[in-house]
């Protein structure tokens, strides 16, 4: 028994039924741990050598859980492998059933080579736009990006939320509460954050960042001022977050969108209690009546459409509240410097490609794959070399494990993003070739996009080193349209339910920032 | 770099005082202070290892608690006092320990049964749930835990065999006391309602 544990004043007789449950060690077990320690301390006075450091897994171009709610699935499967129902697709690329991913890459470079009908350098008047959408790990709110840029490598980035419940124009009362942020932690720290956001008093101003994407009012625009209370019978939404980070799941609350109403909601639950009913959300929110008991059920939603359900949160009478109005979307535009990377990347990140190749330099890159290879990898290695020693400060930062998972990622970025000739283009794909042979990547045949869209896969095999090796397989995976080889999407997938799914349109060229492509 | 014993199993080599306590002990072994490092493993192992073993077969528990002394011997000049009891300290090392150890397909079964078995739709307070969990007996009880999700699991037995406050399970877990609570009282209605379906197995 553990004698230098002070026993606490309250009683907990389920903790003690459960401690009563389970079995301590016996002797044997506990000389095998002792005899483990040992060994364990043996090899690590063995390893450890002065000036080493071990290289930070901070998080390899993951999308950074960003300010505000994110709102947050479990068990989201948004990519769904499977078979083409309706028997082989006749416009796929000319690809054999066991293809190589090496010979895989060097088809679809010829392919979408020859598709680049009409290409011309980026001209003065022009803006390269392109639009790339970010579903965060658990994440069911996609989060868009679009970006224009110019030949000086300025322009405009414009940030988007698009709603999956609540339809444009309904008003309805949310908690009032302070912005918060997530800072990137190292791994195994607790990450520095209040998972508790601070109510704003009544009367106080309405806060600036409630007008961006990343607000804790959700998908509303503000209505009037802060208040105590909404009137009775006005629709209330409460919402929680389910946040994961690296191998750490953390919950503050459940995932719910839940609209009850107020008097409900201050009346029938105690401080500090579980709310204890819920009703299923429809499209435009359902109100409970007053005094209905709720249910512990939880709300979710994911791309397979099943039936929502909700979770209550833990409500805090002390909370104030807004009325908002609901909107499409909700967008922050940011004017673009050259080497910005996209509010969605892990924020401190310089991994850029415009960094490492200025965009008017695009034009002129080496149409050779082994001159563009070197190129690239040099790029990267410095981009990567200067990330480690980022990371090494302190400082957030995105570290690939090698030189060569560092250049898959500059060439991925070149092919969604930069201003590309077809013929670097299809150097770019020699080169993912010939590192898709160095690697060990695998095809995978026959994935869908969640839209059905059909792709062929390739899995790039993410190196672990040995201190975060949890013996799971982490990949990088590109998806590729079956037709016509355009990079659709890729996934980072670390094993676990962690994972980031970015799927990109095809680039366009605008002649001002106010436009895109569908305009 | 922190020396621990040699041999295994050794019995203490020092005399401590009875009032040594647990914050003092890990600041010895910090220093590097072998009997220290002793000592506190001693007094963590049972719990320590009661947290794994509820997680992870038996080789995989052993080797989860070894590498949470020796992760915790390795970092054991951060340890606060102030932000929690070294036994919870522990219980959090471990509790990653446990999670490095699980695998991809066993996570996703354990989000989707998360998801399965929160919409069967538990409506027991949490004062009723405490009252189920404290009279079952000991049998019925490590059937039902097994029945819950790793997670769930998780939770309890490191709050249990910690005997953790609010504050420090929210430490433990990476969140809010207040948040640490409501999952902790959801996963206990989740044991209850397990329990409720079994036949009658109460203690008297």
């Amino acid at each position: 028994m553990n004698q230098s544990h002070t026993p606490h004043s309250s009683p907990d007789p389920a903790a003690d039924a459960i401690r009563a449950a389970l079995p301590d060690p016996d002797v044997a077990t506990t000389e095998r741990i002792a005899a483990r320690i040992a060994d364990g301390a043996i090899r690590d006075a063995r390893v450890s050598a002065p000036g080493r450091t071990a290289r930070r897994r901070v998080g390899i171009l993951r999308p950074a859980l960003i300010a505000g709610v994110a709102a947050l699935a479990t068990g989201v499967a948004l990519l769904a492998p499977g078979a083409d129902p309706s028997g082989t697709n006749p416009n796929r690329m000319a690809l054999g059933p066991d293809v190589a991913a090496a010979e895989a890459l060097q088809v679809a470079g010829t392919t979408v080579a020859d598709g680049g009908d009409g290409w011309h350098p980026l001209r003065a008047g022009e803006f390269h736009y392109t639009r790339s959408s970010d579903e965060l790990v658990f994440g069911r709110q996609r989060v868009i990006t679009e970006q224009w840029i110019d030949l000086d490598g300025t322009g405009r980035t414009r940030i988007s939320r698009e709603p999956l419940f609540r339809a444009a124009g309904t008003r309805y009362f949310v908690p009032a509460q302070t912005c918060q942020s997530f800072e990137r932690v190292k791994p195994g720290a607790v990450p520095d954050m209040d998972p508790t956001p601070t109510t704003l008093p009544a009367g106080s101003a309405i806060p600036a960042c409630w007008s961006s994407p990343y607000a804790p009012i959700g998908l509303g625009h503000p209505v009037g001022s802060i208040i105590e209370a909404p009137p009775a019978g006005a629709p209330v939404e409460v919402d929680a977050l389910f946040v994961a980070f690296g191998d750490t799941e953390l919950e503050y609350g459940g995932l719910v969108r839940e609209a009850r109403t107020a008097a409900e909601a201050r009346s029938t639950i105690p401080p500090g209690a579980t709310l204890a009913g819920a009703a299923p959300l429809g499209p435009a929110g359902v109100t409970k009546p007053a005094g209905e008991p709720l249910t512990d059920e939880q709300v979710e939603t994911d791309e397979r459409g099943e039936t929502p359900k909700v979770q209550p949160l833990l409500f805090d009478p002390a909370t104030t509240w807004i009325e908002v109005e609901s909107a499409p979307t909700i967008s922050a535009d940011v004017a673009r410097k050259p080497g910005d990377t996209p509010a969605m990347m892990l924020p401190g990140s310089d991994f850029h490609w415009d960094r490492a190749i200025p965009l008017a330099d695009v034009a002129n890159l080496p149409e050779d794959a082994k001159e563009l290879g070197a190129l690239l990898r040099r790029q990267a290695m410095d981009m990567n070399a200067a990330e480690v020693a980022k990371a090494k400060a302190g400082k957030a930062a995105a570290v690939f494990n090698s030189d060569r998972e560092a250049t898959v990622a500059l060439a991925v970025q070149l092919l969604t993003e930069a201003p590309m000739s077809p013929a670097a283009r299809r150097a770019t794909f020699t080169l993912l070739s010939d590192l898709a042979e160095a690697s060990g990547a695998t095809v995978d045949r026959d994935v869908r996009l969640a839209d059905g869209t059909p792709t062929l896969a390739i899995a790039f095999p993410i190196a672990q080193p040995a201190q975060y090796d949890d013996g799971t397989d982490h990949r990088y995976l590109l998806y590729f349209d079956e037709r016509t080889a355009n990079l659709l999407g890729t996934r980072f997938d670390y094993g676990t339910t962690d994972t980031s799914i970015s799927r990109w349109t095809p680039p366009a060229r605008v002649t001002s920032t106010e436009q895109t492509p569908r305009d | 770099m922190t020396h621990l014993m040699t041999t295994r199993f050794d019995p203490p080599v020092l005399q401590w005082r009875d009032d040594h306590d647990d914050a003092a002990l890990v600041r010895l072994a910090a220093a590097g202070d072998v009997p220290a490092q002793e000592r506190l493993w001693r007094s963590h192992v049972a719990t320590v290892h009661r947290v794994c073993a509820s997680q992870l077969g038996a080789h995989d528990a052993e080797d989860a608690t070894a590498e949470t002394f020796l992760a915790a011997f390795r970092t054991a000049g951060s340890f606060d006092p102030g932000r929690g009891s070294v036994q919870a300290w522990l219980l959090g090392i471990a509790v990653n320990q446990v999670r490095r150890r699980w695998r991809a397909d066993r996570r996703v079964a354990a989000i989707l049964d998360r998801v399965h078995t929160r919409g069967r739709g538990s409506s027991v307070t949490h004062d009723h749930a405490d009252a189920v969990i404290s009279r079952v007996d000991s049998g019925a009880l490590r059937v039902a835990l097994e029945q819950l999700t790793e997670r769930d699991r998780l939770l309890l037995v490191t709050q249990a065999s910690g005997d953790l406050t609010p504050e420090e399970l929210g430490r433990v877990l990476g969140t809010s006391a207040g948040t640490a609570k409501v999952r902790l009282h959801r996963a206990r209605a989740r044991l209850a309602t397990v329990l409720e379906s079994f036949p009658a197995h109460t203690n008297g």
